[in-house]
């Protein structure tokens, strides 16, 4: 008998024992959640400020830089007029207000906007890290030039409009290093066209040799010193600058091969936008 | 007459009945304790943090969607709390204002402020979460006005 009201203590000892354990495990497994939920709220109140902020200064980029940005499946397309110093100025002062009301806002105390470091007129096309850029030769601010400055030859072609206003289309004239067998091939087409939208010329070669310059001056009635020029270069940068002096109206874009996994993005280069390093994270 | 071994049998059979009720008193007592233990803490349980996540991404959203479509820039109150209706699910209550600032002399004047919401409700007394965000409106290629929206919202049912 008294063997048996052992077993049957020892029965109850291990039932509390169980649910003494339980209870702690389940208190355990509490905090731990609360844990990882003011961790994963964190990254995830960083990462959306971000998201939120950058199209604030894209949008910006856009209505006051005056420059449309569009980008779908296989392509990256900037519209806008060049030069047009004016836009850029006042998008310059407006950046600077924008980051100051920003910064104001407690909820962005968990980054930094960088504007001191980064060209504001330099957009990144993501995630192939080509570099698109306003600006003028030789680092003056004339907005007379835009840049494409791949870091890798993950696209095939560029394509380029321009549509001329206050001047009259004279002729186009290019000197091209044709690929063959070379390592790196783009292509480019290029069309020309007049203040009432006609096509009044056109250019395109599918053999060009990336790493060796090419060059295409289109001419107008302005003189010929001024002329509109396209510059390709090694590693496949481009640059295209207006000396004549009237602006005119572009859609410069870049295409890519198409990838169901990698769809280009714009976006503003890395070190614009800072996570702060409490977290000991950056985003891009 | 009772032989003496009914009387036998008759004592152990009464004695293992008052055995078998204790036993299934208690084990109804352990089924109980168990019971409430589990239900207790499977309530504790459906309180998942996680659940504040959701609430806060859902009202990010629909003020950054709400923002973008301009209607916080209108600083009508009718238009942007009928919008707020419709967009804020049953399931939350919420309280929010809405700023407007004017640049002046590189600082951030207040022009104007509305309020939506339940806007009387005393905050240290429901589980919330905030945030805010920033929006622009534009004038003739510049920047017009500066607007913070800020909000605070929680379960109704908390």
């Amino acid at each position: 008998m008294n063997r048996k009201a052992f077993v049957l203590s020892f029965m109850v000892f291990l039932f509390a024992l169980i649910i003494i354990l339980l209870v702690a495990s389940s208190r355990e497994l509490r905090t731990t959640l609360r844990d990882d939920y003011k961790y994963v709220s964190l990254i995830d109140r960083v990462s959306t400020n971000y998201d939120y902020t950058e199209d604030l200064f894209l949008d910006l980029y856009e209505k006051v830089g005056n420059t449309k940005i569009y980008s779908d499946s296989n392509k990256a397309v900037f519209s806008l007029r060049l030069p047009d110093k004016q836009s850029k100025d006042n998008y310059d002062l407006n950046a600077v207000s924008l980051r100051n009301f920003i910064l104001q806002d407690t909820e962005a105390l968990s980054y930094s906007i960088n504007l001191l470091n980064a060209d504001l007129t330099t957009l990144n096309i993501h995630p192939f890290d080509i570099n698109f850029s306003q600006a003028g030769i030789n680092n003056v601010r004339d907005n007379n030039s835009v840049f494409f400055s791949p870091s890798g030859i993950e696209f095939r072609k560029y394509f380029v409009e321009i549509k001329l206003l206050n001047q009259d289309f004279n002729e186009l004239t290019a000197s091209i290093s044709s690929c063959g067998s070379c390592f790196f091939k783009i292509e480019l087409d290029l069309e020309v066209r007049d203040a009432n939208n006609a096509i009044v010329s056109t250019f395109s070669d599918t053999d060009i040799d990336a790493n060796s310059l090419s060059s295409i001056f289109i001419k107008t009635n302005e003189p010929p010193v001024n002329d509109i020029e396209i510059f390709l270069t090694s590693l496949g940068n481009f640059r295209l600058s207006n000396n004549s002096g009237k602006s005119f109206d572009l859609n410069a874009g870049i295409m890519f091969p198409e990838n169901e996994l990698s769809f280009p993005e714009i976006h503003y280069p890395k070190g614009f936008l800072k996570v702060k390093s409490i977290l000991g994270i950056e985003k891009k | 007459m009772m032989t003496d071994l009914q009387r036998f049998f008759s004592g152990f059979i009464s004695r293992k009945g008052i055995a078998l009720t204790y036993d299934a008193v208690l084990a109804i007592a352990l089924f109980l304790l168990v019971y409430v233990f589990v239900s207790t803490y499977s309530v504790e349980g459906s309180k998942n943090p996680f659940s504040q996540l959701e609430l806060k991404r859902n009202f990010d959203g629909m003020i950054n969607v709400l923002g973008r479509e301009g209607v916080f820039q209108s600083m009508n109150f009718n238009d942007i709390n009928s919008a707020l209706t419709s967009s804020v699910s049953p399931r939350f209550d919420f309280k929010l204002s809405v700023k407007e600032f004017n640049y002046l002399g590189a600082s951030f004047v207040l022009s104007n402020e509305l309020n939506f919401g339940n806007i009387s409700v005393d905050l240290n007394s429901v589980n919330h979460i905030k945030g805010s965000e920033s929006f622009l409106s534009y004038n003739n290629s510049e920047i017009d006005k500066f607007y913070r929206v800020e909000y605070r919202s929680w379960f109704r049912n908390e």
